[in-house]
């Protein structure tokens, strides 16, 4: 949700220059950065084994997690840079 | 060639410094590992030479652009197969022994993998790690549930096994009631009762 | 190869004949697709190189039909002739599924037919030759999801197979699952295909408006190839996972015994495929003007492609199956114990996310130099077409390689719990002979590809 209203303002403010990158640079670096800490959590043993919220032996939330934060970080900038288009066409 | 250098840097790393690391630091890679490793930096240093190196010149005829070509899928190829036969294999499976008692016969379709068991149930070292560990079985069921023997258990554990599913384990095993002959099923649990 | 068994059997000749079989479908059902795409974009932007992709790719699928129908016959006449008691089954409890599979493919091979020869009469009419390829494809589709229900009964069939009807056989666990991963998988091979198709075309071509064009042609496949591939992994994973729902020993086969190191083969080529896709990302992005800048971030995407891939990589144990004991010291074979999640499925989640996130991103970052900067159709280095040589090889492999996963999978069944594989070749190959016999396979499709690609491209024009 973060990353998708993330996305909607760097999407509004870079406008006219196509802000789809910008949207997935955001996921990139935000799923990086997780993924990291992930593997730093679990290498020194101090994640919660589930992690909150899940099930036991659950895999399907890490395959779909960063993928759907990667496409609507992408689709919000996409939407921020139109909202910004019709913006700036009312200006 | 700093490419080069790194990557003898790299693979004599991963090499020495394992040597060094004592069991207790659950860091030291195996002798398996560390091949894996050294084939997978040659392959990165491999890419990255590629990433550097400068724009190819045509080529002179089209006789040698296809055979460029052709001599790459051959080789990409030919490195998979070659890869592939490098692993680890196991042998062929023979035939299920028939075995001369039911213990025997139990044990045979315990380990077969038509049937499936050791797939997610360990004994002694051999099998999975899905469902619970079989290998003192008949001694730890004996006293599981209350009037109820350690072979009822064993029999309700294979024909219906959502019955009762041991804590910290899931309810995935799949009956067997229709899997097994009757034959089987004592066979099986003759082997099962044999793990004390 | 365990004794009394010969080197050529029935079940390698089934083995191979069905293999190209789906090799061959999987093309002449993938590429229609974005045939009729690009034939649409080509009337939507009156870009008249889509036109020509269009048309071009479509002469291949023509002739290539024939053979996909023809090694179908093959696997049939060796199913009926070599395996009766299931042919006999097969047969009788998917009458009507069969009896609509034979109308659906003569209405489809008229379709394509009509679709193909009408190219030029209805040019000026392009909104019906297109419904006709829309048709055609729908078809297709309907075709092969017909397909996957018989062979997903085979390895996850209802409970009581026995007294199942058709539609319960039909709309079995793994059904979706396998349409799904299908469906996709197709259209990365037909990109693949294509691109394969342009690069040799790029590097015989004379003209530098030929090539300008193929180069353009090879961007178009490798970005559909490359597309479709990165939805691949989740597919596989949603498959995979209503086999695990439907019985978990199958899936503890796959995963952690015999089949495991297949697993982390099937790592190395996907992988690779990913990693080759961004390297042609690379060369590319040099004859964008402008685009030099980008560099940096793909290098990056490399970077972490490559540890993505390396974590994809680590297997738990180097022992070949559950059941097998270590020739030395367990602590060689065995994953370090502070390293253990490297091995579970989490890691692996989050390394092959990695790799495709950061992959859709390259991707994105060259439709922006593309959309700021002046492209040199044609002046791309020749490097990248060898690129496209390689990446179809892969994708090839690595579809003749999943094949005997998913079909030894079932163990010594053919119809898994139900009917037992009776024959002396019921045994799970061992890894480096399943990966022979794909080779093999894979080499064959080319030959037979590149002859069709020389009848319907050099020997019209000479």
């Amino acid at each position: 949700m973060g990353l998708f209203v993330g996305g909607l303002l760097t999407g509004r403010r870079v406008w006219p220059r196509p802000p789809l990158l910008n949207g997935a640079l955001l996921a990139v670096v935000y799923n990086l950065t997780v993924v990291v800490a992930f593997f730093i959590g679990s290498f020194l043993e101090i994640l919660h084994e589930p992690l909150p919220g899940l099930p036991q032996g659950d895999s399907t939330f890490f395959f779909a997690w960063p993928l759907a934060q990667f496409v609507l970080a992408t689709a919000g900038a996409a939407i921020g840079g139109r909202m910004s288009v019709k913006r700036k066409m009312e200006e | 060639m700093r490419i080069f250098i790194t990557v003898i840097a790299v693979i004599a790393a991963i090499w020495v410094v394992p040597v060094f690391l004592s069991d207790d630091t659950g860091l030291k890679f195996g002798v398996s590992y560390r091949v894996l490793f050294t084939l997978f930096v040659m392959f990165a240093g491999f890419l990255f030479y590629l990433l550097g190196a400068p724009e190819s010149k045509p080529f002179k005829s089209t006789a040698r652009a296809v055979g460029s070509a052709g001599l790459v899928f051959v080789a990409s190829i030919g490195a998979i197969v070659l890869l592939a036969n490098l692993s680890p294999q196991f042998a062929f499976e023979g035939q299920a022994s028939t075995g001369a008692s039911s213990e025997d016969r139990g044990k045979a379709a315990f380990f077969d993998p038509g049937v499936g068991c050791f797939l997610c149930h360990v004994v002694e070292t051999s099998g999975g790690t899905r469902g619970p560990d079989l290998t003192h079985v008949a001694t730890v069921v004996e006293t599981r549930r209350q009037g109820m023997s350690a072979r009822d258990y064993l029999k309700e554990s294979l024909v219906n096994p959502g019955a009762y599913v041991v804590p910290t384990f899931d309810n995935i095993m799949p009956p067997f009631g229709d899997r097994l002959s009757p034959e089987q099923l004592e066979d099986t649990l003759a082997y099962l009762m044999s793990l004390r | 190869m365990p004794p009394n068994v010969p080197l050529i059997n029935d079940r390698l000749v089934l083995w191979v004949a069905s293999e190209l079989h789906l090799l061959f479908a999987a093309f002449v059902l993938g590429a229609p697709i974005f045939i009729v795409v690009c034939e649409y974009l080509g009337l939507k932007t009156r870009d008249q190189r889509y036109e020509r992709l269009a048309k071009e790719t479509m002469k291949i699928v023509a002739i290539a039909y024939s053979l996909t129908a023809l090694f179908g016959g093959a696997m049939t006449f060796v199913l009926v002739g070599k395996y009766q008691e299931f042919s006999n089954f097969i047969f009788q409890r998917f009458y009507p599924v069969f009896g609509l599979y034979a109308l659906l493919l003569l209405v489809e091979s008229s379709l394509m037919y009509v679709y193909w020869y009408t190219w030029d009469a209805l040019a000026g009419r392009k909104g019906l030759h297109i419904s006709i390829g829309v048709l055609l494809n729908i078809l297709g589709t309907l075709v092969m999801v017909l397909m996957n229900g018989v062979g997903s009964f085979m390895l996850t069939p209802p409970e009581n197979p026995a007294a199942a009807s058709v539609w319960q056989s039909l709309n079995n666990a793994t059904w979706t699952g396998l349409n799904l991963h299908r469906f996709v998988a197709n259209i990365s091979f037909g990109g693949f295909m294509v691109a394969l198709f342009a690069s040799v075309m790029f590097l015989t071509s004379k003209k530098e408006e030929d090539r300008a064009f193929y180069d353009w042609m090879g961007y178009i496949g490798n970005f559909i190839g490359v597309a479709a591939l990165v939805v691949l992994p989740v597919a596989g994973y949603v498959y995979t996972k209503e086999i695990f729902a439907y019985d978990a020993t199958i899936s503890t086969l796959l995963m952690a015994d015999k089949l495991a190191w297949f697993f982390v083969i099937q790592g190395v080529l996907v992988g690779l495929l990913f990693l080759g896709a961004v390297y042609y990302m690379w060369l590319s992005i040099r004859r964008i003007e402008g685009g030099a800048r980008f560099r940096t971030y793909i290098r990056g995407a490399i970077w972490v492609s490559l540890v993505g891939l390396a974590v994809w990589l680590i297997p738990q144990t180097f022992l070949p199956s559950l059941t097998a004991d270590p020739t030395g010291p367990i602590s060689e074979v065995t994953i370090p114990e502070k390293t253990i999640f490297l091995g579970l499925m989490p890691a692996k989640g989050l390394a092959v996310s990695a790799m495709v996130v950061v992959t859709a991103f390259v991707y994105l970052l060259y439709r922006q130099a593309i959309a700021t900067g002046k492209m040199a159709w044609g002046r791309i280095d020749v490097k990248a077409q060898l690129v496209l040589t390689f990446l179809p090889a892969v994708a090839v492999f690595t579809m003749a390689f999943m094949g005997p996963i998913r079909e030894m999978a079932r163990g010594q069944w053919h119809i898994f719990q139900f009917m037992a594989d009776k024959t002396p070749y019921s045994f799970i190959t061992p890894l480096g002979y399943a990966a022979i016999v794909a080779g093999i396979i894979t080499i064959v499709f080319f030959l037979l590809m590149g002859a069709i690609f020389w009848l319907g491209f050099k020997v019209g024009q000479h």
